[in-house]
């Protein structure tokens, strides 16, 4: 059992237990609670009971439930890496001021995966024992390179033909220069999209500058076609949030809005690449995205409530965990880490990173995540001193300040994070911006659960259940 | 702070959530705490500092109770509900 003081209530607290269920309750209660001073007849002690928060009589009570619970909330443990990233290229035609990835001009066709690097990584993904494994096609640009990708996804279906795993096949792409021949075969194989909007075409247009000045257009005709072709499902977007960015949270979500999307990912700029150089530009304190994620969500409630149903993909994943008590695949909330046992990242050289920010911080000049080449088997990557470094920080239930922490039976481990963001991969808490962020948005989301109308609650907790019935898809970082 | 009521690790615990706004300097006598605080900057907020402290301290006193009580229990659960989760081999 841990706890919280709410930070919008002094005087009561958040109670959780080991596998996530929890109480929000005066102080003074659960002052009484920990000196035994409860009842037998209250109805707080029977709510604490059930929510397996406390046991008054070991000897008749089972811990089953408990333990099945805590099963259900790890359950993404049991079957390794579901999300298998490919970066096939990468060059780029963007000059993005924060590219996380350090891209490469257009002619630089070195920076391109080889037929032989693509071979051996599709003998490494059935290495793995997932029932379910998600493709994702990254860069650069992955669409410079769809020669590679065609050679890619008829190889894996060659191979799966004798291994009966589910496949879904992403490209992560600008959808520029997109065509119909692109198309036609994403169609036959099933493929989704996922694409860059950053807001309306004055914001997009300054965060993602081409020569031409006309990111924005190329960005929303590929939509257009992608979901014409594909349809309206199979084609997401995500936003990345820049220090302009954080003025227009309304101008934001209603540019999703119009371009017909129901779903919006608010993702604050991460540490990496150009990211990292232009930072003083760009960059900003968390505390200025907890404000500005505070105002998209009034304005989302907002636009629910008017009849237009719009999720946010991170406040979903953080309803999920909250208001249910299933597990899903999103990376950052996995304890242990996600890196390397829920993603993998083939790199275009054929090295391979336990995840995509591990990747990051190679094209920076830092290796020391790689888990190996694509030549070696995968043991030889679990075994690397990679992975040793990763799970040493990987279990928040074992970081300092985490231990305690109420959330942490609904939060995440990333020491990649924490040494690209500090130096250190166990990372220190009170300065931690992912700990900041992970809060804040927890405390903001329960705050407006609870305190928000019926018709709100209804919005939050339709978010949660979306999270849960989205288990097998993959959410990206 | 009055050492009988809370321990040394209460204090540290407490004193590390303060580390950042603040340089932290621990002192014990056989009777008491002391706990210095040095502002890192000039924008430190230092308003009702000292409250916040103990207010703190009691709530770290108090998980260390529960952890007392419940650690064993804890890990026991932990390791009933993981055992199944051991990697096998690949399906494949």
């Amino acid at each position: 059992m841990r706890f919280r003081r709410l930070p919008w209530d002094e005087s009561r607290v958040l109670v959780t237990s080991m596998s996530g269920d929890w109480l929000l309750m005066s102080r003074a209660d659960f002052a009484r609670v920990i000196d035994k001073d409860l009842r037998k007849d209250e109805p707080l002690l029977a709510d604490l009971e059930a929510r397996h928060l406390i046991m008054t009589d070991s000897a008749a009570c089972t811990l089953a439930p408990l333990l099945s619970q805590y099963r259900t909330r790890k359950s993404y443990i049991e079957q390794g890496p579901k999300l298998h990233i490919f970066v096939v290229s990468l060059r780029c035609h963007h000059t993005c001021a924060y590219c996380q990835v350090s891209r490469q001009p257009l002619g630089q066709s070195q920076f391109d995966m080889s037929s032989e690097t693509a071979a051996h990584a599709v003998k490494r993904l059935f290495e793995w024992p997932a029932r379910d494994l998600t493709v994702e096609f990254q860069g650069g640009e992955p669409l410079l390179h769809f020669g590679r990708i065609k050679a890619l996804v008829e190889a894996i279906e060659a191979r799966n033909r004798n291994e009966g795993r589910n496949i879904r096949f992403v490209i992560a792409s600008t959808l520029h220069d997109l065509t119909g021949d692109q198309l036609a075969f994403m169609r036959d194989h099933h493929f989704d999209l996922s694409t860059s909007l950053d807001g309306p075409e004055w914001l997009h247009n300054a965060n993602r500058p081409r020569p031409e000045k006309d990111s924005y257009r190329r960005t929303v005709e590929g939509i257009e076609l992608g979901r014409k072709v594909l349809g309206d499902h199979a084609v997401s977007a995500l936003t990345t949030l820049t220090r302009r960015s954080l003025r227009a949270p309304v101008e934001i979500i209603d540019e999703y809005r119009k371009l017909g999307f129901h779903s919006i990912s608010l993702r604050p700029l991460s540490p990496y690449g150009f990211a990292r150089k232009t930072e003083t530009r760009n960059g900003y304190p968390i505390g200025d995205f907890l404000r500005f994620y505070a105002m998209a969500l009034d304005h989302l409630l907002e636009v629910n409530r008017s009849g237009f149903l719009m999720e946010e993909t991170y406040g979903r994943m953080l309803l999920g965990q909250l208001l249910t008590p299933f597990s899903h695949g999103y990376v950052d909330l996995r304890s242990p880490t996600g890196a390397g046992l829920g993603a993998v990242v083939y790199d275009y050289d054929g090295t391979v990173y336990p995840s995509d920010e591990a990747r990051m911080l190679a094209s920076m000049g830092n290796r020391s995540f790689a888990l190996g080449k694509v030549e070696q088997p995968v043991t030889t990557w679990l075994e690397s001193r990679a992975m040793y470094r990763i799970l040493a920080a990987g279990a928040a239930e074992a970081l300092p300040t985490c231990a305690d922490c109420a959330y942490v039976p609904l939060c995440g481990a990333d020491p990649i994070d924490h040494f690209a963001r500090q130096g250190d991969t166990i990372g220190h808490r009170p300065t931690s911006d992912f700990c900041r962020k992970q809060m804040g948005l927890f405390d903001l989301l329960l705050e407006r659960w609870e305190s928000g109308s019926d018709r709100d609650r209804l919005i939050l907790e339709s978010w949660a259940h979306q999270a849960t019935r989205r288990v097998a898809q993959v959410e990206f970082a | 702070m009055d050492a009988g009521l809370f321990s040394a690790d209460v204090v540290a615990r407490t004193a590390h959530r303060y580390t950042d706004c603040f340089f932290v300097e621990l002192t014990r006598s056989d009777y008491a705490h002391t706990i210095a605080l040095t502002p890192k900057n000039d924008d430190v907020d230092l308003s009702g500092i000292d409250g916040r402290f103990r207010n703190d301290a009691l709530d770290e006193r108090l998980r260390e109770r529960i952890r007392a009580e419940t650690m064993d229990l804890h890990v026991s659960l932990v390791q009933a509900a993981l055992r199944q989760a051991a990697p096998t081999s690949a399906e494949s």
